[in-house]
């Protein structure tokens, strides 16, 4: 497969920053911060949680670039960092049963924000419904656009049990969405 | 793709309430705070492994040459090379290293240059 530009100059980017140029990974981390922070923020539910994982994720990858071999896959490498962060994130969450709270709070706030037509709002709500993991899926397949081979690497389970998962949270979202509709 | 994946695919679009100078000063402090900190201590563990090295490798010589008996030499000898081998085989690595990223530095200017360069001539193509 071809790659695009905006590809090859991603991983000059990580090859110049592995050897340590400090303008490289300047440039590099402009390039990931938002994606990834979206990432945190639509897995976790919180903006503060967010910032927090992405912080504590750049540690982890500047810790861990000199590792990596091949520079193309620092997207799906970074995803997984940051995928295990949140998922400890909300561990502890869980434990401290704070988690529902916040997430309320957050939809409620989300929801005075958001335009647009009933059934596209239907679905977000939808998306909220499900649980971090389903949506930390939906988030990796339709937003950031990876294929099931590179969401395996990042929340590390085989492809099928990838395929299946994805399958059932669609099927999830149409029901919720269906039921809502006929209320 | 049905469309249940499309409305997705639109619906997740959005960006939340990203903020921008928040991500500023956090980008800052990677850059300038840890990216360098981690650099660094890299330079000095390797530094101080060379060194550590160099001074076995003297203290060997030393040590050999005062020695006043054959097994001592031979243990002078051995403690001579493990110094001189640690500082050959940590400058092999650090040049494989280096030299396997200015190798792939250049392979990715290459592909770089070409892909601008058909981006530029596919339009005139056209």
């Amino acid at each position: 497969m071809k790659k695009s530009r905006d590809q090859i100059y991603n991983e000059l980017l990580v090859i110049k920053s592995q050897q340590g140029d400090k303008d490289a990974f300047n440039e590099l981390v402009g390039r990931w911060q938002k994606r990834l922070w979206n990432y945190a923020y639509r897995v976790t539910g919180s903006e503060s949680a967010a910032w927090d994982i992405i912080q504590e994720s750049w540690h982890g990858i500047i810790k861990g670039i000199r590792k990596l071999n091949d520079a193309a896959l620092f997207g799906s490498w970074a995803f997984r960092i940051v995928n295990n962060k949140c998922a400890d994130r909300l561990r502890k969450q869980r434990q401290q049963n704070k988690l529902d709270d916040e997430l309320v709070k957050n939809i409620r706030d989300e929801s005075n924000e958001s335009e647009g037509d009933g059934k596209s709002e239907l679905l977000l709500e939808a998306v909220r419904k499900l649980s971090p993991e389903r949506r930390a899926l939906v988030t990796l397949r339709y937003r950031e656009g990876f294929d099931i081979e590179q969401i395996a690497k990042i929340i590390g389970v085989p492809e099928g049990t990838v395929k299946s998962r994805l399958h059932r949270t669609l099927n999830q979202l149409k029901d919720i969405v269906e039921r809502k509709q006929n209320e | 793709m049905n469309n249940l994946e499309q409305d997705l695919k639109k619906v997740l679009a959005g960006n939340g309430d990203f903020d921008a100078n928040r991500s500023e000063t956090l980008r800052k402090e990677i850059v300038q705070m840890w990216f360098d900190k981690n650099m660094r201590k890299t330079k000095i563990i390797f530094w101080i492994f060379y060194l550590c090295s160099i001074g076995m490798m003297i203290a060997g010589y030393i040590g050999l040459r005062s020695a006043a008996n054959t097994v001592g030499m031979l243990s002078w000898v051995l403690f001579f090379m493990i110094g001189f081998n640690s500082t050959i085989l940590m400058k092999l690595w650090y040049w494989v290293i280096d030299t396997k990223l200015s190798v792939l530095k250049e392979m990715k200017q290459l592909q770089l240059q070409i892909a601008e360069k058909t981006s530029r001539e596919q339009p005139a193509g056209n």
